[in-house]
């Protein structure tokens, strides 16, 4: 191949050897094509993994469906009129056995009842926890000025 | 001559092993080699994909943000139902106007405490043996408000309150002038306030008879990052 670009030092090819390289040429000119596909597609291949490699992770919706149902399930005690009598007698495990015959089995309930601060006995501390919080302010003609807080989390 | 031979040899060579594959590309009747179109339907395809993941991920957030603001709405209501609570609660007790203000500045503070929240509410309270009706403002809007009062059919009809800070209420009581017989009407309450350069004005009417009433007018906004919900409603007893 270099032979045929040199001037003068050579001496002057063949008609035979001439066609011969030209034959060389056009195989090498489809491995050339073929090496510049695999290396376009290597590049994209490497572009794509690189921009998506880190895609925004997909947000827990769980969670706030899992808080949406224990927040129903307070309200729907509330709702019968038991919840104002037992945050007035500190009744937590009463409130807790209600609450797991209403939520789903595979979820663990932990209440606990108090004003600005409450305490965190009896949570997990593995794991997701889901917490919220469900405001009692009166019952009858007193005022509790209470929150029930709720924490959540898969058995 | 033998120099030359050998130049146009060399330039033949040339010619042919460069300038012919430019000549195919143009003359060549075969069609384009597939490659090309391998490589752009690969993009493509990897390209759409990725806009479908995207695409799902878009849903999901919304679906999220979705359930996020439902649940905000649930909080806002349990608010919205106590402070309700606290206005019923008072009124069975010996001492409404007092156990009113107090309830409501408690459970105020306690939400602040322990939520974002901000409230702002004016408790009416007419007293049907002594004629007076009695006004309660309290700021837990995170700010001072400037204050004033203008009432019909009331003595004073005009009443500059001023600044109320954060967490703090302020009580008035004026003695209405509705003189007719019998004695019944409203008296209207317009209570203005700026907060931040802007003003605001919330009216009250207060129902005047021969009974007791009672009326509470709160705005509560409820925030969790950048979003919030907010209600403002009234809520009116006679006995």
């Amino acid at each position: 191949m270099v032979k045929a670009f040199s001037f003068g030092k050579e001496k002057p090819l063949g008609k035979r050897k001439q066609k011969k390289n030209e034959k060389e040429m056009m195989n090498m000119k489809g491995y050339v094509y073929t090496l510049e596909i695999v290396i376009g597609m290597i590049l994209m291949l490497v572009t794509f993994v690189s921009l998506f490699s880190n895609p925004p992770g997909k947000p827990e919706i769980e969670v706030t469906i899992i808080k949406q149902s224990g927040f129903n399930s307070l309200d729907f005690i509330n709702r019968e009129g038991l919840l104002r009598e037992l945050v007035q007698n500190n009744s937590e495990a009463e409130l807790e056995s209600r609450l797991s015959a209403l939520l789903s089995k595979s979820i663990k309930p932990e209440v606990e009842i108090c004003a600005e601060t409450c305490g965190t006995t009896g949570v997990s501390t593995t794991g997701n926890v889901i917490t919220l919080d469900y405001y009692v302010s009166a019952f009858n003609e007193n005022y509790m000025g209470r929150r029930v807080k709720l924490w959540l989390w898969r058995k | 001559m033998a120099l030359e031979k050998v130049k146009a040899d060399t330039l033949g060579g040339l010619g042919r092993s460069f300038a012919s594959p430019r000549c195919q590309r143009i003359s060549d009747p075969r069609p384009m080699k597939g490659q090309m179109f391998l490589l752009a339907s690969v993009i493509i395809v990897l390209g759409l994909i990725s806009i479908g993941n995207l695409l799902g991920i878009y849903k999901t957030v919304e679906e999220t943000r979705l359930q996020e603001s439902l649940m905000l709405d649930k909080q806002l209501r349990n608010i919205k139902a106590e402070y309700e609570s606290i206005a019923a609660a008072a009124r069975l007790g010996n001492d409404v106007n007092g156990s009113a203000i107090r309830y409501l500045s408690n459970f105020s503070g306690l939400l602040r405490n322990t939520a974002d929240v901000e409230v702002f509410y004016v408790f009416a309270y007419f007293n049907a043996s002594d004629k007076n009706y009695s006004l309660t403002i309290g700021n837990y809007l995170k700010d001072s408000i400037n204050v004033t009062v203008n009432a019909s059919s009331s003595d004073p009809a005009g009443i500059f309150i001023g600044v109320i800070d954060d967490r703090k209420n302020e009580t008035r009581t004026s003695a209405h002038t509705i003189t007719s017989s019998p004695l019944s009407g409203t008296v209207l309450v317009n209570v203005t306030y700026t907060i931040k350069g802007s003003n605001v004005m919330e009216a009250v009417p207060v129902t005047i008879s021969n009974r007791n009433y009672l009326i509470l007018l709160y705005d509560i906004k409820v925030k969790e990052g950048n979003d919030f919900v907010s209600v403002k409603d009234t809520y009116n007893v006679t006995w």
